[in-house]
């Protein structure tokens, strides 16, 4: 009898880690994941404001904006990842 | 295995008592914090898509606003352009009746297909206004601004052949072109400089549509409330 609980109990333990690193796991990339959303979307939003000639807001990620003749770039680094991204003033658009 | 088989139930040893199914690796409890884990990861992965699709719906936005503020400027520029030439040809068809009437035939012909060029822009953008309101703007179901009316009316014709266009009132000096999709807006503008041609009292319109930020949406979001 003992030796059955004793068992079971070592079966629940063996799938809660088993759980717990899968969860981590998860967890983890979708943090990365989360964090490279919302830094791709602060980028963009950024871009976007820069190109209408509106003052930037305030926000978490610090975005760098280069202005050129038929563009504007931003770039900002997130942890490892890096976005950039270039959007073009209306006169140099192609659609 | 009897023993096994035993523990499937409940039963009473001295004074504890074991649960049936203890043996299970799945408990309720890991199962709760399994549905925990996966509804967390499913609740970011869709506010991450949220997110991405506004970013789509922005640029999808962009793209039909500029369309539209390229084809204004275009119709602007071939008009006023053809205007200027019509100008330039009555001057010389004036003349022209004195020294070459023949001459003068063919500058009225001149005239007339410009007129009809010109039509055939401004009723290349009205049928885009009507589309564009159609439509919502830009088919995503945002809330379109009316495109700007273009208020040229053309003079009766003269002895001299067709006039060129006149506009109603005090012709804009920019023209705004805005959808708005809350949160996500956008706009454009087209203007004008002014340039003095050259050896003479003349000045040319350089018509150009650049971005800039909404100013409509507040007032529409007004009338709403």
């Amino acid at each position: 009898m003992k030796n059955i609980r004793g068992q079971a109990a070592l079966e629940f333990l063996a799938g809660l880690s088993l759980l717990i690193a899968m969860s981590v796991g998860a967890a983890s990339i979708v943090q990365a994941e989360w964090s490279r959303t919302q830094c791709a979307q602060a980028v963009f939003k950024a871009t976007h404001t820069a190109l209408r000639g509106l003052p930037l807001g305030r926000s978490k990620v610090r975005v760098r904006i280069v202005a050129t003749h038929d563009s504007i770039t931003g770039e900002a680094q997130c942890g490892k990842s890096k976005e950039r991204i270039t959007l073009l003033r209306l006169e140099a658009a192609r659609f | 295995m009897r023993k096994i088989q035993r523990t499937d139930h409940l039963i009473a040893t001295g004074s504890r008592k074991v649960l049936k199914g203890t043996e299970g690796v799945l408990s309720i409890p890991l199962a709760l914090v399994m549905a925990v884990v996966v509804t967390a990861a499913l609740g970011s992965i869709g506010l991450m898509e949220l997110q991405r699709r506004e970013i789509a719906l922005q640029l999808a936005m962009d793209t039909c606003v500029g369309k539209a503020a390229l084809h204004l400027k275009k119709t602007l520029t071939l008009v006023e352009a053809a205007n200027s030439r019509m100008q330039m040809e009555r001057v010389t068809a004036q003349a022209m009746t004195v020294f070459s009437p023949p001459a003068m035939e063919a500058l009225k012909a001149a005239l007339q297909l410009e007129a009809s060029l010109q039509d055939l822009q401004i009723q290349f953008w009205n049928f885009k206004r009507a589309r564009w309101l159609a439509e919502r703007g830009c088919a995503t179901g945002s809330v379109p601004w009316p495109l700007p009316e273009l208020k040229w009316v053309r003079p009766l014709p003269d002895f001299w052949g067709q006039k060129p266009l006149d506009w109603l009132g005090r012709q804009p000096s920019e023209f705004q072109i805005e959808v708005d999709h809350s949160p996500r807006s956008s706009a454009a503008r087209v203007l004008y400089t002014q340039k003095k041609i050259e050896l003479t009292s003349l000045t040319k319109r350089n018509w150009y549509a650049e971005w800039t930020s909404a100013r409509f949406i507040g007032m529409h979001r007004s009338n709403i409330r």
